[in-house]
């Protein structure tokens, strides 16, 4: 018998946080909001990861790259601040 | 007309009568092609995510504004010209915008008191979001190193 994994994989089902919440909108220029979508690095969390829906998640790449270019969010994480 | 949004960020070292006779210059670069204001929002400094134009703050303002595509045009090409704005960002906010209509609606939320009272409310609900936002993160987290650890 082959033990592929060592631990099994906890399934949480993952909601998408904007059609869960019709109250908050993506927007380039909220910089807190779609940091919440960014690891400490920079990088945009997957979808995989994070739950977000195909739609929203199209919106939130757009809205991040958009902050990355006007300097409100970084295109690399705070590798010297750390 | 469609409506536009400029954000853009102007040196944080200029001097504050330079600052608005650029914001001036701007804005009326705007009305005089015909455009109208709907807003114009000065964020003020703020420290920037990565350093542009040897700068590491830089003085953010935002013009929310409806006109003709020549006058984007135009912005854009002073923008880049001047000195003192190290950058921009210009973004359709709607695709297709009655002018009229919009201008009534600002002045009649201009006059009443009662709009103010329902942004409250938003604040404070979005205040409630982002601390649900913070437990959301914390489990994703736990997610990610889980994945690693596999």
């Amino acid at each position: 018998m082959v033990v592929r994994r060592k631990k099994r994989v906890f399934h949480r089902r993952k909601v998408c946080r904007f059609c869960a919440d019709k109250g908050i909108t993506i927007d380039f220029k909220d910089a807190r909001t779609l940091k919440q979508f960014t690891t400490d690095r920079g990088k945009i969390i997957p979808r995989r990861i994070s739950g977000t829906c195909a739609r929203h998640q199209r919106q939130l790449t757009t809205a991040i790259k958009r902050a990355r270019s006007i300097a409100l969010m970084p295109f690399v994480g705070n590798v010297s601040d750390q | 007309m469609k409506r536009y949004e400029t954000l853009f960020i102007a040196d944080p070292d200029l001097p504050e009568d330079t600052r608005t006779a650029l914001f001036d210059r701007l804005r009326e670069l705007i009305t005089a092609g015909g455009g109208f204001i709907a807003a114009f929002d000065e964020w003020g400094l703020r420290k920037l995510a990565y350093i542009v134009k040897r700068k590491k703050r830089g003085y953010y303002a935002l013009l929310d504004y409806c006109a003709a595509g020549k006058v984007v045009q135009e912005l854009e090409r002073v923008m880049r010209i001047d000195d003192r704005v190290i950058r921009f960002l210009t973004v359709v906010k709607d695709e297709d915008v009655n002018v009229d209509a919009l201008r009534e609606e600002l002045e009649r939320k201009a006059a009443q008191p009662e709009p103010e009272a329902e942004l409250g409310e938003g604040a404070a609900k979005d205040a409630g979001d982002e601390e649900s936002g913070v437990e959301d993160m914390d489990a994703e987290d736990d997610e990610e190193m889980e994945e690693e650890e596999n």
